[in-house]
């Protein structure tokens, strides 16, 4: 008998560890318990020292908690946390399932945000249509143009193949005459001259020199004739006026 | 009664940790000196000895030591632009589905969609790779023989025809990333604990081809797809079944609520896996944001 006090006095000392390892221990601190079955327990260190006996794997408590599928005992829980726990544990969790949908004002400030958005369904199929269309003119506009533009074609290669024409026969105008002066040259110099050679240059410069003299001499005889023949035309007599008189 | 806002105020207080040295700071006004070091230690003020840390003579960002710099080595090609953004379609072929139907691995049953396809686990996609559901191809078009109620979200009209022909029924249906993430895994979506979401309508350029009768559009008119039907049948050169005298008419014929994303169920509803429960919501601010779309 005096070993049994003793040894409440060492569950009294392990009680705040909670891990009670010997099923003897377990079985001696059940004959002290103060409670009976059917009873209400209204002590909550009663209650806690209840559950830590019941909890034979000596697991701490939250784990035990997770492992039989009840609310974990948590210090701080934030909305996200406690959304999660509804999910896992469903209403063992304790938790409102209200939480799990959006608040209210979070629900109407996205509602809103949708109307702002986006716009009525009537309205986005018109615009597809009117896309459609406008697109469906843009090809036609750009084939009357292409139309337009093919009926002047035989016109323009017309006027292109003229103008390459002219071209052609300027240049080979130029050439020819670069080719006589040559072989006026070669007969001047006695030699095939080079057509960049300056004693060639210099006797081209001289002849247009000599050729615009020409000419310029040509137009005052011209003119001078000219002249002449309204001088004589003036002094003579004129037919009808002979035999006016 | 106390205001909502004390109650609200005593319920956080409650429900925050004890306030201690870890989880307190200082206002935002509160201004600190520079901590000046005197002695030996401040001689080279932290920048350490001699080189560029000290003479802030750094190389430029980017340069690589005279190596060609990563950013010169790749050309800008302005064709590429957009391409990082468009939608994918992952594709999967009618030959592919065929096998799946003779394996058992998709009940034919019942009406099949992208959820069917994913959990035979033969098809995954991914919502951050901007992949937005199934694109069934044309191989073994020739070799599809199932009557099957198919909701796919890109096809061809090749493949809309060989599903008619053999009797079944096929629509193109958009679901926007939030609604493709429950569809791909509708078990971790539960055990979040998330409402299921309303599908939103598709963007401007999809409109089109979901309203389209041409490719079985969900938005199309239901006549301009029967008339559809027909001319497909006319154009591919089979014989059109009747589908008002099938056993199957009324599996044939089921189809989604353009906000539904799961058959059976409705947006805004929660299921509980634990409680094996389904929790929807009675509030009328509720109902309406979940069964309307702008």
């Amino acid at each position: 008998m005096a070993s049994l006090p003793s040894l409440t006095l060492k569950l009294i000392a392990r009680r705040s560890q909670s891990s009670l390892r010997c099923g003897l221990i377990t079985r001696l601190s059940r004959s002290y318990t103060t409670a009976r079955e059917g009873t209400q327990i209204s002590d909550e260190e009663e209650q806690s020292r209840i559950n830590n006996l019941r909890n034979a794997s000596g697991l701490p408590e939250n784990l035990y908690k997770i492992y039989h599928g009840q609310a974990p005992n948590l210090s701080y829980k934030d909305l996200h946390k406690r959304k999660m726990l509804y999910a896992q544990l469903g209403a063992a969790s304790g938790e409102d399932p209200r939480i799990l949908w959006p608040s209210r004002a979070k629900l109407l400030d996205m509602e809103q945000e949708e109307i702002e958005e986006g716009s009525p369904l009537a309205e986005r199929f018109a615009r597809i249509q009117a896309e459609k269309v406008e697109a469906e003119k843009a090809k036609l506009e750009r084939r009357n143009i292409i139309a337009k533009n093919m009926q002047q074609m035989p016109k323009l290669i017309a006027e292109y193949k003229k103008k390459q024409a002219n071209i052609e026969a300027a240049a080979k105008e130029r050439a020819a005459k670069k080719e006589i002066l040559l072989q006026e040259a070669r007969d001047v110099f006695g030699y095939k001259v080079q057509a960049h050679d300056p004693k060639f240059l210099q006797m081209t410069e001289e002849k247009e020199l000599l050729e615009k003299a020409e000419k310029k001499k040509q137009k005052k005889e011209a003119k001078l004739k000219k002249s002449e023949q309204w001088h004589k035309q003036l002094s003579e007599p004129t037919p009808q006026d002979s035999t006016q008189t | 009664m106390a205001s909502k806002v004390t109650e609200r105020a005593l319920n956080l207080v409650k429900s925050m940790p004890r306030v201690g040295l870890g989880n307190i700071k200082d206002l935002p006004t509160a201004t600190y000196k520079k901590q000046v070091n005197r002695g030996r230690r401040q001689k080279k003020k932290g920048r350490g000895d001699k080189g560029q840390g000290s003479r802030n003579t750094w190389d430029p960002l980017g340069y690589e030591g005279g190596q060609r710099p990563l950013i010169d080595s790749v050309p800008s090609e302005k064709y590429y632009g957009q391409y990082a953004i468009r939608r994918q379609y992952p594709p999967i072929s009618l030959l592919e589905l065929q096998r799946m139907i003779d394996l058992d691995r998709v009940d034919v049953t019942k009406p099949v969609d992208i959820v069917s396809i994913c959990n035979t686990g033969l098809f995954k996609f991914e919502v951050a790779k901007n992949h937005f559901g199934v694109n069934i191809t044309e191989e073994g078009c020739d070799v599809f023989a199932a009557k099957i109620n198919l909701e796919i979200q890109w096809t061809s009209e090749l493949v809309i025809a060989a599903v008619e022909k053999s009797g079944g029924t096929i629509t193109t249906r958009y679901y926007d990333p939030q609604c493709l993430a429950a569809l791909f895994n509708p078990l971790a979506h539960f055990k979040k604990g998330l409402p299921i979401p309303k599908c939103k309508l598709p963007p401007q350029d999809a409109l089109a081809y979901y309203s389209d009768p041409e490719f079985r559009g969900y938005l199309a008119d239901p006549e301009k797809i029967l008339l559809a039907r027909e001319k497909l049948a006319q154009k591919y050169g089979y014989k059109l079944p009747d589908l008002g005298a099938d056993p199957v008419k009324d599996l044939l014929l089921m189809r989604k609520d353009p906000l539904q994303i799961f058959y059976g169920l409705e947006p805004g509803w929660i299921v509980n896996l634990k409680d094996r429960c389904i929790l929807k919501p009675k509030d009328e601010d509720y109902l309406r944001y979940y069964y309307n779309v702008h």
